[in-house]
């Protein structure tokens, strides 16, 4: 698939800060000094997705409320976030019990969700009763471009007496479910490549934030306006410099425009436009997935 | 205790770790990592799935029918969070529009009565559903998806919703 547009340019690079300090564990008989990535089974380096707030609220919005529900987070800065809503397929099917993610918006103090900010299961045949949210420490508003390779992926087989754990408060270190530890070296998640905003949108660039992937690793890209209040803030009732999510359309604004390695998100300006847009792109995590061929 | 009361904080050198940027912390304990299970298949999974025979169609203008395309089991006793990326590599050949990419939800196109064709993902406390929605035109007019092929990547977290 081509894009829409192909006359955008690339943000600017803001290269994260490399460093050597931290905690390092490599695989048997490489030495943690000297691995490289490949060779390695935990690197506190690693851009993972860390959790700064996990909250579960009871949903009130339905198709018909204007107001949003507001999560305050505090952190100073706007974060990137998850959230999943629970309740019956809200597309119509019936399968009861599920759940289904969507992006909320957020600014520096608070996470807002709204019904009517696409694509949103919250409510549709069954009103969702709960909402998870994750919030990770993610700035929106901050550049960030992340070119330490963590290596090749790999598939070696699990060693459980080799490796770095941190189990949660009150939980065994013990344990075998995962969800009681905040680090298991078993464990991985989708990488930071780059978190991109107007701030290093290129002077040729009309309002627009635009990323390439320059690697061979898979990436997906998540894109959001900073919004106005009198801008795409209206009817979405949020104040000024929210992070509205900008999901994969074609039609409508906001939107993401993606062929899978650039991917670009262009903000409207005016007197009812909006401030900016920012790109928060993941990368694969660093082990080979199953794959799997089936027919329906 | 509180989770500050111990832990590891590492933050980029030449900063302090009490005043630390979010891109300034290579690692703090307090904040667990997003995680996905590198010793559960179904953790990590690439689909190609292809539809060789199409889904039930609904019955009568503007109807709608939801189809189970394919589901697999995750291996945990509670309701994993869940991403879904979709490539779409093939679209349904009488349907316009649709989206090459998305996550979690995405539309197929429609045809030149609004019929369309949605896929998205759910997660219940055994499975991990790929559906679709079937959405007749407004005359009445069905949709043949026999044909598409998507490639999916899910990401099943150990995180439970509820």
């Amino acid at each position: 698939m081509s894009l829409p547009v192909t006359t955008y340019i690339d943000n600017a690079q803001t290269p994260a800060q490399v460093s050597t300090v931290g905690f390092k564990v490599s695989k048997p008989g490489y030495d943690a000094n000297t691995a490289s990535g490949a060779n390695m089974v935990f690197n506190s380096s690693w851009p993972s997705l860390p959790i700064v707030l996990s909250v579960t609220v009871t949903n009130t919005i339905t198709s018909s409320t204007s107001a949003n529900i507001v999560i305050p987070h505090n952190l100073g800065y706007p974060p990137f976030a998850m959230a999943w809503a629970y309740g019956t397929d809200p597309i119509g099917g019936s399968i009861p019990s599920t759940g289904s993610r969507f992006i909320p918006m957020a600014d520096s103090t608070n996470i807002y969700i709204n019904g009517r900010n696409p694509p949103s299961p919250l409510y549709g045949n069954t009103v969702a009763t709960k909402i998870l949210v994750l919030v990770y420490a993610i700035d929106l508003s901050t550049d960030i471009d992340y070119t330490l390779a963590p290596g090749a992926t790999f598939n070696l087989p699990y060693d459980n007496s080799y490796g770095i754990k941190f189990v949660k408060a009150g939980k065994d270190i013990n344990s075998k479910d995962m969800r009681d530890f905040a680090i298991h070296s078993r464990c991985q998640s989708p990488l930071i490549q780059a978190v991109k905003t107007q701030a290093t949108s290129n002077t040729a660039n009309t309002s627009t934030v635009q990323y390439t992937n320059k690697t061979k690793t898979p990436i997906w890209f998540y894109g959001f306006i900073k919004a106005a209040a009198n801008g795409l803030g209206f009817n979405l009732h949020v104040p000024d410099n929210t992070y509205c999510p900008a999901p994969y359309y074609s039609q409508a604004y906001p939107a993401t425009f993606t062929d899978g390695i650039t991917a670009y998100v262009t903000y409207l300006t005016g007197t009812f436009g909006d401030f900016g847009a920012s790109l928060v792109v993941l990368r694969d995590p660093m082990f080979a997935s199953n794959q799997v061929t089936v027919q329906y | 205790m509180a989770k500050q009361d111990y832990g590891i904080i590492i933050s980029a050198p030449g900063t302090s770790v009490t005043n630390a940027k979010p891109s300034q912390i290579f690692l703090n304990t307090s904040n667990p990592m997003l995680k996905i299970d590198t010793q559960n298949k179904a953790g990590f999974q690439t689909l190609q799935l292809i539809v060789t025979t199409d889904p039930p169609n609904p019955s009568g203008a503007r109807a709608t029918n939801v189809t189970t395309l394919y589901r697999f089991a995750h291996g945990y006793t509670y309701v994993p969070t869940l991403e879904m990326l979709c490539y779409v590599q093939s679209f349904p050949p009488t349907l316009t529009g649709g989206q090459t990419y998305f996550q979690d939800w995405g539309t197929l196109g429609a045809n030149n009565f609004n019929g369309t064709i949605n896929v998205y993902a759910l997660a219940d406390s055994t499975y991990i559903y790929i559906m679709c929605q079937k959405r007749n035109g407004d005359d009445g007019s069905t949709i043949l998806m026999t044909g598409t092929n998507l490639l999916i990547t899910t990401h099943v977290f150990v995180e439970n919703v509820i």
